[in-house]
């Protein structure tokens, strides 16, 4: 049994090295190097604009190299394609996979900050939740209600921590400028430029009033406490959770 | 004092809510199930490997097999003989409230024989009955220590939710403590995160499915009021050390067990468990290692479990749980091979003591016992459910209920 779960294994780091050898609408237009700063600077969508002039407009799925793996299977069998996008290519479905915990954790530091130590208590009795693997090991991560409960609690300590840090979140939200805060952070934490919509449910988290006013045990006037669930939220997306 | 189902469904109206404004698809019918007004739920504690006879059936091997003797074996009743430490150590309430459940189902193959368990045909056992049984639980379905193997793709708001440690549980359906987001405004969080995670989420239905299934799972339950019960006392109630659910985490099956009843206290309709033991024991001819590991390793905890929450008057009053344990079959001949059939345990309050599952000293079961569909529909009709979708229950298994 051990053997087929290791083959399972390798086949799925396989299959996941092949599948991000295509590029999707999601990141195209993003920068995403170390710290995830840059929104939409433009080089990696350069990059993909003449690599789709260089394929001479061949689809993903066409240019991609196959590879067969044990038992003389493509390793790309039975993966399903959506719907195409507006080039008409085909969009490739379930190419994102649930982040690991010590991921989770490593990325919530380069976004947050390394001095976190409220966040990092909490961190460091949560590997069981995440059903975290042993090191040099690999289980497929699974979400739940408790991980994704979990990750929303580790990060509104660590936005806390991080609201001291930002002079812009001494001020009460306001719509505008929830819009532009919540951009920039959905940019860094998920490495993509948010819609939107994206927006949209962020900054309706950091000006809802009413639900600040109805917080038990008592109402959250403070500002930066409110920009923290707003933050917090952006880490409990799948966007940030997933890969 | 028992109360987390009834805080739950003091809810019902914010959980209505909350449906309209997240599209969440209320599907499972509202109805309760529970005989007498009591809450049921049932724990299913799987055996990954095998389920030897001896548990369930101990006087077909008589003949000298799997080390029985007569002194060895507890006569039950009507026709019911098990393994006697196996007995003694579940307890008084078991061994008047056991029967033993045949399941003839025909594989001799691991893969199969749990892929048949848990998914008979018709789809995920666990989702349809969690489902049948309706109810107002946020979490109607949870798994312990590992996911049972097979899809379980949600129906409606019923979804199968896994559970690693209790602490995160705990503070997940109480919310809200001293220093963590206040309730109402994580599940703000979490439905602004829902709105976020959208487009994702279509793109990758099935790697992401569990992503999606837990948001949904979390939104109904910040979505009502936090159960007014001390769950944090179950953990010392097992004697163990800290909230984790790993193996080693007191005696192996105690952490598991207590997560069982921290979700069946929280109105959890299917709880199951896999015992974190390798079960496929060959080369045993004395079944010296299935009992080791069954009375030492995974019996302890089953009885507390039993004990507080199955015989204790006043959690009986409230709460109607059946257990039930099984594994891929019985072992067979000298070098414990694979059967082709299994003989489950189920404990519980309708249950009359007796056997449709007493083997052969070949470990085969009668021609017309059913497979995994008659188990099912056996528990099902144990919870009084408003409706089977296994079909109707068979009449050997029928025999075994009060």
């Amino acid at each position: 049994m051990k053997e087929k779960l290791m083959y399972r294994r390798m086949l799925s780091a396989i299959i996941l090295v092949i599948i991000c050898a295509c590029t999707d609408s999601e990141e195209e237009g993003v920068a995403s190097g170390p710290g995830g700063a840059g929104v939409g600077n433009g080089d990696v969508s350069a990059a993909s604009t003449e690599g789709q002039t260089n394929a001479q407009k061949k689809t993903c799925r066409e240019a991609m190299t196959s590879y067969t793996g044990l038992g003389a299977k493509v390793l790309v069998a039975g993966r399903l394609d959506g719907e195409q996008d507006e080039q008409h290519n085909p969009v490739v479905l379930d190419r994102h996979r649930v982040k690991p915990f010590q991921v989770l954790a490593d990325d919530l530091h380069r976004i947050l900050g390394t001095t976190q130590p409220s966040m990092d208590a909490l961190l460091a009795t949560s590997a069981d939740t995440f059903a975290a693997s042993p090191p040099r090991w690999f289980i497929e991560p699974q979400s739940s209600a408790v991980t994704l409960f979990t990750t929303y609690r580790i990060a509104f300590r660590g936005c806390v921590q991080f609201a001291k840090s930002e002079a812009a979140w001494s001020v009460q939200p306001t719509a505008a400028a929830a819009a532009t805060a919540c951009a920039k952070l959905q940019a860094k934490a998920w490495s993509t430029t948010p819609s939107k919509a994206e927006i949209d449910a962020c900054v309706a988290i950091a000006t809802d009033e009413a639900e600040f006013a109805k917080a038990t045990p008592s109402p959250v006037t403070d500002a930066k406490t409110k920009w923290a669930y707003a933050c917090a939220s952006i880490f409990e997306s799948n966007k940030f959770t997933s890969f | 004092m028992n109360v987390s189902r009834r805080r739950f469904l003091q809810g019902t109206g914010a959980l209505g809510a909350a449906a309209l404004t997240t599209g969440i698809p209320f599907g499972a019918p509202l109805a309760y199930a529970g005989r007498a007004g009591k809450k049921s739920a049932v724990v299913v504690i799987y055996t990954h490997g095998g389920f030897n006879g001896i548990f369930s059936s101990a006087d077909s091997f008589l003949n000298g097999s799997f080390g029985v003797t007569s002194s060895n074996i507890f006569d039950a009743g009507n026709g019911l003989m098990v393994d006697k430490a196996f007995a003694d150590g579940l307890g008084a309430y078991a061994k008047t409230h056991m029967a033993a459940v045949g399941i003839r189902h025909g594989t001799s193959v691991h893969e199969e024989s749990i892929a048949g368990f848990f998914e008979p045909p018709g789809g995920s056992a666990i989702i349809r009955l969690a489902r049948a049984m309706g109810g107002d639980a946020a979490i109607k379905a949870a798994s312990i220590l590992n996911k049972p193997a097979g899809n379980h793709a949600a129906v409606g708001n019923v979804s199968l939710q896994q559970i690693n440690d209790m602490g995160a549980t705990i503070a997940t359906l109480q919310g809200g403590a001293a220093a963590e987001p206040a309730r109402n405004l994580a599940n703000r969080a979490a439905i602004g995160a829902e709105l976020m995670s959208k487009e994702r989420a279509a793109r990758n239905p099935a790697s992401l499915r569990s992503d999606a299934e837990g948001r949904q799972a979390l939104i109904r339950t910040l979505s009502v009021p936090g159960p007014n019960f001390d769950f944090s006392a179950i953990p010392a109630a097992y004697k163990l050390n800290g909230t984790g659910i790993s193996a080693n985490n007191g005696n192996k099956m105690n952490a598991p067990m207590a997560a069982a009843e921290l979700m069946v206290r929280a109105g959890v309709n299917v709880v199951t468990v896999t015992t974190g033991l390798l079960w496929d024991l060959h080369f045993s001819e004395a079944s010296t290692n299935d009992r080791r590991q069954m009375i030492t390793d995974v019996v302890p905890g089953v009885q507390t479990f039993i004990n507080r929450m199955m015989a204790d008057p006043a959690t009986a009053a409230e709460y109607d749980v059946t257990v039930v344990l099984a594994g891929d079959f019985g072992r067979v001949g000298p070098q414990h091979d694979h059967a082709s059939a299994v003989s489950a345990i189920m404990i519980g309050p309708g249950i009359k003591v007796g056997t449709s599952g007493r083997m052969s000293a070949q470990v085969g079961l009668p021609v017309g016992t059913p497979s995994w569909g008659g188990m099912w529909s056996m528990l099902c009709g144990l919870t009084a459910a408003p409706s089977n979708p296994f079909g109707p229950i068979p009449d050997m298994h029928k025999a075994l209920l009060l």
